[in-house]
């Protein structure tokens, strides 16, 4: 599900507004109703104030009151009444008084009726002592007191303020939504500038012929710096996969190019039947070369592919270091004969590495065999075998050999380097042999080393991630340590 | 003719060696890695080049270019692998005269050697008429007035570069030469031999003499009546 980031960014700008705007509508309602039914109360105490004022003791009979009518001022459609201490009315009417309010003995209280469409608010004072009793000697003569004034006015303008308030929240409300839908969309310009220029970069992570424009958003640099690297790695990768392309292109083709001089040649002119065979020799041997360098190149590619592949994944077999090691050098024993060279390995009591079997001996052979090539007749190769810690086996072959050139070292573990071109076309070598070992001993997880110093000799130092101790299920054949 | 090929697969070396000095025979030489190629073709004792691109050392677009840097004008044939136009267009502006895509066809590429020497004399046919003396080199033969002259290979070598060069004075070492290949024991009295056969074979039925000794500098194939 697609969610827009402008969408859930004024949602929640939205929701936080409303929170905000709900408080500071409701609290200006609150302050103005108080404000308003207050300043109602007061106008409402004044006026029973001034009816009080209007209660007098009668002269001759103390203890009675009299009300002066006379100067009584009401206004428009106010209600009163005043009775005595014992209940006797002194003016104005009691209908609109519930029986119950007039009961109560609290002094004051307030209560609200209505009476047709007028709502009323009114107030009773209880035993209120009239204001100017001239006989002290007497105790303070008293009256009740009832008013009731329209609230209607009051309510109205209530009922305005709440409208005016929540409309002004809502207005600002919708104000804050159009200008964050505004705010974002522009402040979302630079991402959009910036997707449109990720997408001219080409598929093979070359960036786009026309400089872009500087990135200036503090939060696009990481992107923008994520990118770039993403590009120039593709880039690297492509520019790798195409380089290799070629080498294989240039070598294939020239693989079929012998195969196929060699029988045109043989093609040409009259040969005698020894020339034929010799000839027929000739292209068996360029179509074993053929199908070693084809061979090699899958072998590569489909180790390369697994390493990709199964990284992190179910782990390889158990191998026994030693015993695919004795393999690689049985194999070679002849070669070595053939060359005087000798091949002295030293094992280490029995050490478990994750790798298939097939795979280390051919780690092995490559090595050992390349020592063997470059090592002059009657010198040594040495093979040392320890485990240098509880989890790292250590395999070192040192040959007392041509050695390395330093030109030549750093490249020796790229596809189809050859250090020594005319001499590798004689051993029929393709440059593969130490890609082929690189690529094994990744796929395990360890480390190869060169070091070589011409003429001296070269050394190579492997690590595999590995464990003291028998391997179940695969063992080497047990041979002797010592070869020729 | 003399050819140097510039290849570091020794087997396709040896083939493209075999096969020119077998079918067309032309004296090859073979250099197997670019420095060698660069130093023997400066010598400027071929007659065409056939060079890798791929090499050890000095590659074969470098080796081009140091070639045609010197001055040099011996056609070059390249083998590529690539094939595609902006490496074929580089290629031929740096200097080349003509390519070949591997994997090539033998004959074309001997073809090509063929037409590209024979440019470079001014030939445009693959027969050379002298008078009455014709050389075909598609057939590697030669008749004089019609008659057919048998001639030993060296002997048809040495007229073929003779007639390729005819009008124009060439020492005994220039035929040497383009006649032998570099790790020939190189004798001057060889070609002495060869020309006095030649003569024999060609001047002495007819009437009008072509090979001449030009004194101190060695040897002219033109018509008499021209003198």
């Amino acid at each position: 599900m697609i969610r827009s980031i402008r969408g859930r960014v004024v949602a929640m700008v939205l929701a936080a507004q409303l929170l905000a705007c709900a408080g500071a509508v409701g609290f200006a309602i609150l302050y103005t109703q108080r404000a308003l039914w207050s300043s109602f109360n007061s106008e409402l105490r004044e006026r029973m104030i001034r009816v009080l004022a209007l209660v007098d003791e009668v002269e001759n009979k103390p203890g009675e009151v009299t009300f002066d009518s006379s100067q009584l001022k009401i206004q428009d459609g106010d209600l009163f009444y005043v009775e005595d201490a014992h209940g006797h009315p002194l003016a104005g009417s009691p209908s609109w008084i519930g029986a119950g309010m007039r009961t109560r003995s609290t002094p004051s209280s307030d209560w609200t009726f209505q009476a047709g469409s007028t709502v009323y608010r009114a107030k009773s004072f209880i035993n209120m002592p009239i204001m100017d009793q001239e006989n002290r000697k007497i105790p303070p003569l008293r009256v009740d007191i009832y008013y009731a004034m329209p609230a209607n006015r009051t309510q109205q303008q209530i009922g305005n303020a709440v409208r005016i308030a929540a409309g002004v929240g809502l207005l600002s409300l919708a104000l804050s939504v159009c200008s964050t839908w505004w705010a974002v969309a522009r402040g979302m310009r630079p991402l959009t500038r910036f997707a449109h220029q990720a997408d001219l970069i080409e598929p093979d992570g070359a960036l786009p012929a026309e400089p872009s424009q500087p990135i200036r958003s503090a939060e696009l640099l990481p992107l923008d710096r994520a990118i770039r690297q993403l590009a120039a790695r593709v880039q690297a990768a492509f520019r790798r996969e195409r380089e290799f392309l070629s080498d294989a292109a240039h070598e294939l083709k020239t693989a079929v190019a012998i195969q196929k001089s060699t029988l045109q040649l043989l093609e040409q002119g009259k040969a005698s039947e020894a020339e034929y065979r010799a000839g027929v020799a000739r292209a068996l041997e360029d179509t074993a070369r053929t199908e070693r360098l084809v061979a090699d190149m899958l072998f590569l590619s489909s180790i390369e592919h697994t390493q990709r592949a199964q990284r992190g994944e179910d782990a390889a077999p158990a191998t026994n270091l030693t015993g695919s090691l004795l393999l690689a050098l049985d194999r070679l024993a002849p070669m070595a004969e053939m060359r005087s060279v000798s091949v002295v390995c030293q094992p280490a009591s029995a050490l478990c590495v994750t790798a298939s079997e097939s795979e280390l001996s051919r780690l092995w052979t490559t090595l050992i065999e390349n020592a063997i090539q470059h090592s002059a007749p009657g010198s040594t190769i040495l093979i040392e075998v320890s485990a240098s810690s509880a989890s790292d086996c250590r395999v070192r072959i040192v040959d007392s050999g041509s050695g390395i050139s330093p030109e030549d070292l750093p490249h020796v573990f790229e596809r189809f380097y050859r250090s020594d071109r005319s001499r590798s076309r004689l051993t029929g070598g393709f440059g593969l042999g130490l890609s082929i070992a690189k690529a094994i001993v990744e796929k395990t997880h360890g480390s190869i080393e060169i070091q070589s110093i011409p003429q001296a000799g070269t050394s190579v130092e492997v690590h595999l991630p590995g464990s003291a101790g028998d391997c179940h299920g695969s063992n080497g054949p047990a041979r002797p340590a010592q070869q020729p | 003719m003399h050819v140097l090929i510039v290849e570091d697969e020794v087997r396709l070396a040896e083939n493209l060696a075999k096969a020119i000095s077998k079918t067309v025979g032309f004296v090859v030489d073979v250099a197997l890695d670019g420095n060698e190629g660069l130093n023997l073709a400066l010598s400027g004792a071929f007659d065409a080049v056939i060079l890798d691109l791929m090499l050890p050392e000095l590659s074969g677009s470098d080796l081009l270019d140091a070639l045609r840097k010197a001055g040099n004008k011996t056609p070059v044939l390249v083998l590529t692998a690539k094939e595609d136009k902006a490496s074929v267009i580089g290629l031929l502006d740096r200097g080349a005269d003509d390519y070949l895509a591997k994997p090539f066809d033998l004959g074309e590429l001997m073809a090509r050697v063929k037409a590209l020497i024979r440019r470079s004399k001014g030939q445009a046919s693959a027969s050379l008429v002298l008078g009455d003396l014709l050389l075909d080199m598609n057939t590697r033969s030669a008749s004089r007035a019609g008659v057919r002259l048998e001639l030993t290979p060296m002997e048809y070598r040495t007229l073929e570069y003779l007639m390729s060069r005819q009008g124009s004075v060439v020492s005994k070492e220039e035929l040497l030469e383009h006649l032998y290949d570099f790790n020939w024991e190189k004798f001057s009295n060889v070609i002495e031999v060869y020309i006095s056969a030649l003569r024999r074979k060609i001047d002495a039925v007819a009437s009008e003499r072509l090979i001449h000794t030009v004194r101190g500098h060695g040897y002219l194939l033109r018509r008499d009546e021209l003198q």
